[in-house]
This record gives structure tokens, C-alpha cells and sequence, in this order.
């Protein structure tokens, strides 16, 4: 019966609760005495299956742990604050992206799209000019945007009418529309050389500023750098017809 | 002191708490890390996935804990990433593959050298196999109140308030009848610990 006093000793031993010394000592007594040797090796019996059972429920309780997590798979992400971190920053940088993307600006316009969009209109040469009837034909074209047959009407007009400053003006206009520079400005020297000398008449003169202005912007269609000292011209005169567009030239060019 | 029912059904169940740990080590970008760079491009002998290598490491790591009675998981997480180390070592071993060369990097620091929870005694499969078929045996009470009794130390007295069916007394008496009969079983299961082994040799 002598044994029975050990019980607590040898189960505080081998749950690993015994100090060092009384381990020890344990043991030292375990070697000479058989009986205390088979009670350890009982309690460790013991100790085993019980760590066995709990392994056995364990596994059971992790393969609910591991279907509860599939099941909120989405939501599962977030109980790691690592994951919360790394999900706020994807979130700060697809915001910033989206942004980036999103965010409303002014396309950049190419030279040629600056010069097109200075372009004197039909309706602005009307207001200018005084067209004749027999122009009708070919203004119409210009305004269906039909510039080919445009300039074959234009040709034909520069050669036989007698209007023949303004057929040359508006083939040129029909070429710079087109975006050929070299005919257009032929066309537009034409109308200029024709008229240089009648310049006092007002209607001769809206004809000549035409041409200087679509002259100045002939160089934009070509890819080229505008031409300043013609520009400044045109924005120095406020009797230009087109004083105020350049004026917003030089301004959009500026920027 | 009375203990009450709550208290007593928290502490009388040895998982509380484990749900939130085990959760946290399967989704711990170090646990993955360590895990991805012992892979071979991402896989593991056997067909098994980093996922299953944590649920059995986790497990040996529970054990590890009651013993030890560390219950903090940033404590305990050096040693867990050291088992499933352990682990994959074993399957490559297994399998013949070439392992893959670790590589430098702050986790080394986390690792205990020395530690090895990998018990190389022969007849251990043996033994627990017979050790399961017993504890197998048991009732689901029988069980549950040694386990209370083992892993939690309660008194009959905590367990009986657990139970709120029985009394004390009667709890006393279940208990020393399930633990005769459980030691009735166990009885022949052959001595392979290596500590008794040593003790009988060192005579």
C-alpha cells in the first residue's frame, strides 16, 4: 500500500508540474522500486490516451472550423488584421486608380486640330463676304464637307468667273479642310496677289484678311510651328476681322 | 468559492479559445510564407496543400500547449512554424524528393534549435493504436470526465456543476469507475515510453 502515497507525486510528475529536485528524486526512487515504475508507466498510460482523445476531438472540431471558414470564405479574410491591412490598401489604390482614370480633363489637341478648329466657318464667310449666286454651288458642297468635288468646282470657278479672288479663297479653303497645305497655299497666295492692289474695297479686303488668316494657320495643318510675326499681325489690328480669334489663338497656343 | 454554470462550461471545455488561434496561423502571411518557401513551386509531397499541413500541425501544437501551458499565440507561433517544418521535412523524407534549400530569412530567427517535437520511438504507432482502441471503448461521459479530470484538472465538484444533473458524489463515483476500467484496458498495452524504458535500464 505504500505505493498509494506516490500517486499524487508520480501524476504532478508526469503532467511536468513537479520541480526539478523532486523529479529528481522520483526518479532515483523509480530506479530501485519496480512498483513505482509500473505506476509511472501507468499514469503515462493514461496521460497518452487522454492526449490522444483530445487529438481525436480536436481534429473533429478542426474539420468544423475548416468548413464554418469555407462557408464565410469572403468574410473569413477579414478576421486577419494582416488581411484588413493589405485589402485597405488594394482598396486605397484601385481608388486612387479609378481616379486617375476617371477624372475628367481636356484631351490635348494636336496642331493640326488647333488650326481646324481656328478655321473660318461657311456661316463666318458668309457674314463676311458677300457671296454671289453663281458661288452657291460650290459654298454648298464646302458645307456638305464634299471638299474633292469642292475644288473641282473651285478650280474650274478660279479660271473662267468672274469672281475669281473668291473662287481662289475658298479653294483654298477646300485644300486647307482637305489638310493640303502646299495647294492651299497657292490658292490662298492667288487670292492675296490678285487682291493686294484693290485692298481699299472693303469686300477685297475681308478676302485678303481671309487669306493672311488661313495663311497663318497653314503651317499648324503641315505639323509645323505657327508662324509669329504673321500671327502678331493679325492680333495687333483690331480692325481684323479675325483680331479676336487670334487673339484666343495665341492664348490656347501659349498654354 | 462557487463556481458558476458559464464559468465552469468554459473551463470544463478544452478547445475555448483554439477556433480564434487556429484561424488566425491558417491565414498568418508568416505561417504562409514559411510554409511557400519549403514548397516545390507551391506543392507538397503527398498531394497535400499548405492548408493540411496546418490542420496537423495545429493539432501537435495544442498538445505542445498543454503541456507546456503557453497560451499565447505570438508565443506560441515560433514553435508552430518549427512543427510544420518538422513536418514537411518528413514527407520529402517520405517521398525521396530533393528538399527544397531554405532560404535566408527572418523567420530562422523564430526557430528554436533544438526543439524537436517529432518522437522517434519505435513502437510508438503500436502503442497508440492500442492506446486508442481503449480510450475508444470508453462511453462519451467516461470520456469527457477523464478528459476534464486530465486536461483541465476539475475537481468532482466543478464537473458535477458542469453536468448540473449530477451530484458530486455521483460524479466521484463515475469517475473512479471509468478510470478502473479505463486503466483496466490500458493494462496491457505494452511499456514504449522512453523514459520508463530508461528508468528499467538504468538499474
Amino acid at each position: 500500500m505504500e505505493i498509494y502515497r506516490h500517486h499524487s507525486k508520480v501524476e504532478a510528475y508526469v503532467f511536468g508540474k513537479l520541480s526539478q529536485a523532486d523529479a529528481q528524486a522520483l526518479e532515483q526512487e523509480a530506479q530501485e522500486d519496480e512498483a513505482l515504475r509500473e505506476l509511472i508507466h501507468l499514469y503515462q498510460l493514461e496521460y497518452r490516451g487522454m492526449e490522444l482523445l483530445l487529438q481525436a476531438q480536436l481534429r473533429k472540431k478542426i474539420n468544423r472550423w475548416n468548413a464554418n471558414r469555407k462557408k464565410s470564405w469572403p468574410l473569413s479574410f477579414l478576421r486577419n488584421r494582416y488581411m484588413t491591412y493589405y485589402l485597405s490598401a488594394a482598396a486605397m489604390i484601385g481608388l486612387l486608380f479609378c481616379l486617375w482614370v476617371l477624372w475628367p480633363t481636356t484631351p490635348q489637341q494636336t496642331q493640326a486640330e488647333i488650326a481646324l478648329a481656328y478655321t473660318p466657318t461657311y456661316e463666318y464667310q458668309v457674314r463676311g463676304l458677300d457671296q454671289p449666286d453663281s458661288l452657291q454651288l460650290g459654298l454648298q458642297l464646302l458645307q456638305d464637307a464634299a471638299y474633292q468635288e469642292a475644288i473641282a468646282f473651285f478650280k474650274d470657278c478660279t479660271e473662267q468667273s468672274p469672281q475669281a479672288e473668291r473662287c481662289a479663297l475658298l479653294l483654298g479653303h477646300a485644300y486647307f479642310q482637305q489638310g493640303n497645305a502646299q495647294p492651299s497655299e497657292e490658292a490662298l497666295h492667288r487670292a492675296r496677289e490678285i487682291f493686294e492692289p484693290l485692298a481699299t474695297q472693303s469686300s477685297q479686303k475681308a478676302i485678303r484678311e481671309y487669306a493672311s488668316w488661313y495663311l497663318c494657320l497653314l503651317p499648324l495643318i503641315e505639323g509645323k510651328d505657327i508662324p509669329w510675326d504673321r500671327l502678331r499681325e493679325i492680333a495687333g489690328d483690331p480692325n481684323h476681322l479675325f483680331y479676336q480669334k487670334s487673339q484666343q489663338l495665341r492664348k490656347a497656343l501659349s498654354n | 468559492m462557487k463556481r458558476s454554470k458559464a464559468n465552469a462550461m468554459e473551463t470544463a471545455d478544452p478547445f475555448t479559445g483554439l477556433e480564434e488561434i487556429y484561424l488566425s496561423l491558417l491565414d498568418d502571411p508568416r505561417v504562409r510564407n514559411s510554409l511557400q518557401r519549403r514548397s516545390i513551386q507551391g506543392k507538397f509531397p503527398g498531394g497535400l496543400t499548405a492548408d493540411d499541413i496546418i490542420s496537423e500541425s495545429f493539432e501537435r501544437l495544442v498538445l505542445y500547449a498543454w503541456k507546456s501551458g503557453q497560451q499565447d499565440p505570438e508565443e506560441l507561433l515560433p514553435y508552430f512554424i518549427r512543427i510544420c517544418q518538422n513536418m514537411i521535412n518528413k514527407l520529402f523524407n517520405r517521398e525521396g524528393t530533393k528538399e527544397q534549400p531554405l532560404q535566408e530569412s527572418t523567420l530562422d530567427k523564430w526557430v528554436v534549435e533544438g526543439e524537436d517535437f517529432e518522437e522517434e520511438w519505435l513502437g510508438q504507432e503500436e502503442r497508440d493504436r492500442l492506446l486508442w482502441e481503449a480510450v475508444d471503448q470508453l462511453d462519451e461521459r467516461c470520456q469527457n470526465f477523464l478528459l476534464m479530470r486530465f486536461k483541465e484538472n476539475l475537481s468532482s465538484k466543478e464537473i458535477a456543476i458542469w453536468t448540473e444533473e449530477l451530484t458530486y458524489k455521483q460524479v466521484d463515483r463515475i469517475m473512479d469507475k471509468c478510470r478502473a476500467k479505463y486503466r483496466r484496458l490500458i493494462k496491457n498495452v505494452p511499456q514504449f515510453f522512453p523514459l520508463t524504458q530508461y528508468l528499467k535500464t538504468a538499474k
